[in-house]
């Protein structure tokens, strides 16, 4: 108990002294008003045998999911020097005498406060006494618990982490499918028990099996025909990233098409089914755009900005005999190119059940209006991640940032922007405008790491006679 | 045609408040050249300067004839460098060596599989995953596969147990037995050093303090620590 209190004790100080960590967690807290029910609307009603509630849970549980990701900045201040965590979630100093599971608890009980806090500002906002409100806000918690509790724990790496709290989303679902969680005791039992899992979970080693990898990748051969450097480098810069992820993209593009194909023949939630789909598309921007040349050292840079100080992915190259602006370039178009065409599959699904819901494939929402203005962030997203991946892979760490910030910020600018303007009667180009230009100011100072280097050429010695 | 592989005149370069200055400094074929000097006197900097992974301020250095941050491609087709810092692909070492082989005409298959069952590297490993001593081993074998005409290693000892350092000493000496390929090597491992090397290079705070024949600047009374004590390059 004294581990727990100190670990505790010292992260929340330690978030409450850092502007970003402060921020990131208000904004977790003041988040849970749109997934709960809230003074200001119903939000994703908690599944309380309501209609249609096992969807809004997902939703709602899909949304906590990536919420939780907010741990990370728990995190912070800690990464020391030394190789790279094998998740942002890792213990930090594990020589520190605090147990594992004191630990969790700790970082999760740094995150409370701020989402109890929203609720209760909230609360005091209420006219009347509204006691659902405050009983909304306790099972919310109580299905918020075993995610954070999961996220917040370790593991081997990144995958893991997400495999460990898709599988609570799947096993929420179907207690709620089973009827687990309709009634309040039924709702609370079942989470609890789910959170009591997760922290009988913590500290146990778990891996997915690498059979398939190793059946899949035979290393028999460890040589192929060497070529003069720029020439290999010419192929490699189309093909490496393919060879190396090519089957992980192939059984991603299979979920893709199962997910329609499902969706046509299935009475699934439709929803539900687009998630899963929006998911895919993550999931492959996250696996190729930033793993150029299939290596995952950039990923590894952008999950903290002293990883990305570091540039690991130049330095890794900068042996082999190639010109330095040629693998920036690369790496550049890479990142632009991939993220073009997950995006432009990203538009074709949103198209798809737009298509569904109103038989045109024009993209219209609750009130018939269309949603094109929405969709532009998705289109700023291709120039952001390029940049974003540049800049981490040549040492540029601000810009780094302020791409990721950009990219992590625009959703919330344009939708936010497009909903303010709409409810004022003002013309939504202008949410539109502002994006645009944001992009082009985040988005052109980093095209300065593509430019040859002429300074290097001019100066270049001629051989001594 | 210079001769030698590597000339380095009247050569200033500042790193925040270091500066490196060598005057004059060349590596003719056939030699191992020792960079000795205690932490922060310029090593890995001027290591990094021939590799082309550097650029200077000012003054003039040739490898091969070209100025290696301007003819990356031409210098690092011949020049094995090999630091322990230095990151590698995060990849299987099969794949990883597959990959890296696909950069060099000069490649030698069996001088790969010489030194991976000599080194005791699995194939089917992480290279990521490899024990600091394995990662030495792994970059040591990558910078030695090609057969390159200049080695240049950084602190290729750390880590190291006595059966790698022994490997690692042999394919020094290897490499110089052809009298067209050439060695520079910068290690505290000072023994070693004053055992393989033909000439040193001490430096201090950026400045040379000492160059010439081993033999000669050494002498045979004393060792090489003995020396850098009595230099004042011993930190």
């Amino acid at each position: 108990m004294i581990g727990l209190w100190r670990h505790f004790r010292s992260r929340l100080s330690f978030c409450m002294r850092d502007p970003y960590s402060l921020l990131a967690l208000s904004a977790f807290g003041a988040m849970s008003q749109v997934l709960w029910p809230s003074p200001w609307g119903e939000g994703v009603p908690v599944a309380l045998g309501e209609p249609g509630a096992i969807t809004g849970s997902i939703i709602l549980l899909l949304w906590l999911w990536q919420g939780t990701a907010i741990p990370a900045a728990c995190a912070r201040g800690w990464r020391l020097s030394g190789p790279v965590p094998d998740t942002p979630y890792g213990h930090p100093l594990p020589t520190l005498p605090v147990g594992p599971r004191a630990r969790v608890i700790g970082v999760v009980l740094v995150i409370l406060p701020f989402i109890i806090a929203a609720r209760l500002v909230h609360f005091a906002l209420l006219d009347g006494p509204g006691w659902s409100y405050l009983g909304h806000s306790v099972l919310g918690i109580t299905a918020l618990l075993p995610f954070l509790v999961l996220w917040a724990s370790p593991s081997a790496g990144l995958q893991l982490q997400f495999v460990k709290t898709l599988t609570a989303v799947a096993v929420l679902a179907a207690a709620g499918a089973a009827g687990f969680l309709s009634g309040t005791v039924r709702f609370a039992t079942t989470t609890s028990l789910m959170t009591l899992g997760a922290l009988f979970l913590v500290g146990r080693r778990f891996r997915i099996p690498s059979l398939i990898r190793r059946h899949w990748h035979p290393i028999r051969v460890l040589t192929r025909p060497g070529l003069a450097g720029d020439r290999r480098f010419r192929t490699d810069r189309l093909s490496l990233v393919f060879k190396r992820l090519g089957w992980i993209i192939v059984v991603l593009l299979i979920v893709q098409a199962g997910c329609v194909v499902v969706d046509q023949f299935s009475s699934l939630p439709r929803f539900s089914v687009y998630i899963c789909s929006s998911l895919v598309i993550a999931e492959l921007v996250a696996l190729v755009a930033l793993r150029p040349f299939g290596s995952k050292m950039l990923a590894n840079g952008l999950m903290s900005v002293r990883s990305a100080r570091t540039q690991d992915m130049m330095k890794a190259w900068s042996l082999l005999p190639i010109r330095r602006e040629a693998i920036v370039r690369t790496i550049y178009f890479h990142a632009f190119i991939t993220t073009g065409c997950a995006i432009g599959i990203a538009f074709l699904v949103i198209g798809y059940y737009g298509f569904l819901r109103s038989g045109e494939f024009s993209l219209v929402d609750w009130d018939g209006d269309t949603v094109a203005w929405l969709l532009v962030p998705l289109g700023s997203f291709v120039p952001l991640v390029a940049g974003a991946v540049t800049c981490s892979a040549v040492g540029d760490t601000p810009w780094a940032g302020l791409s990721l910030g950009a990219i992590i910020a625009l959703p919330a600018v344009n939708i936010g922007g497009v909903l303010m303007l709409k409810s004022a009667g003002q013309p939504r180009w202008i949410a539109t405008v502002i994006v645009i230009g944001i992009t082009l100011l985040v988005t052109i100072p980093p095209l300065r790491h593509l430019r040859l280097d002429r300074r290097q050429y001019d100066t270049a010695l001629q051989p001594t006679p | 045609m210079n001769k030698d592989m590597v000339t380095i005149k009247s050569l200033r370069t500042r790193r925040d408040r270091f500066v490196l200055e060598v005057n004059q400094f060349s590596v003719p074929p056939g030699q191992v050249i020792g960079v000795v000097g205690p932490n922060g006197a310029g090593k890995t900097t001027l290591l990094e300067i021939i590799a082309g992974l550097r650029r200077v301020d000012a003054g003039q250095i040739e490898v091969f004839g070209r100025d290696p941050w301007a003819h990356p491609t031409f210098v690092r087709s011949s020049l094995g460098f090999m630091s322990d810092d230095l990151p590698v692909f995060d990849m299987r070492i099969g794949a990883l060596l597959q990959v890296v082989s696909g950069y060099y005409p000069t490649w030698d298959t069996r001088l790969v599989d010489r030194l991976l069952a000599q080194f005791d590297l699995d194939p089917t490993q992480k290279a990521q995953k490899l024990s600091k001593g394995q990662g030495t081993r792994l970059r040591i074998l990558l910078a030695l596969a090609f057969q390159p005409q200049l080695l240049v290693l950084d602190e290729p000892a750390s880590g190291l147990d006595l059966a790698g350092r022994r490997t690692l000493l042999r394919s020094v000496l290897d490499v110089v037995r052809d009298p067209t390929r050439s060695v520079l090597v910068s290690s505290h491992m000072l023994l070693d050093v004053q055992r393989i090397a033909d000439r040193l290079l001490v430096l201090n705070k950026g400045q040379v303090v000492r160059q010439g024949a081993t033999d000669a600047l050494v002498g045979e009374e004393r060792t090489l620590e003995e020396a850098l004590l009595d230099w004042g390059a011993a930190g």
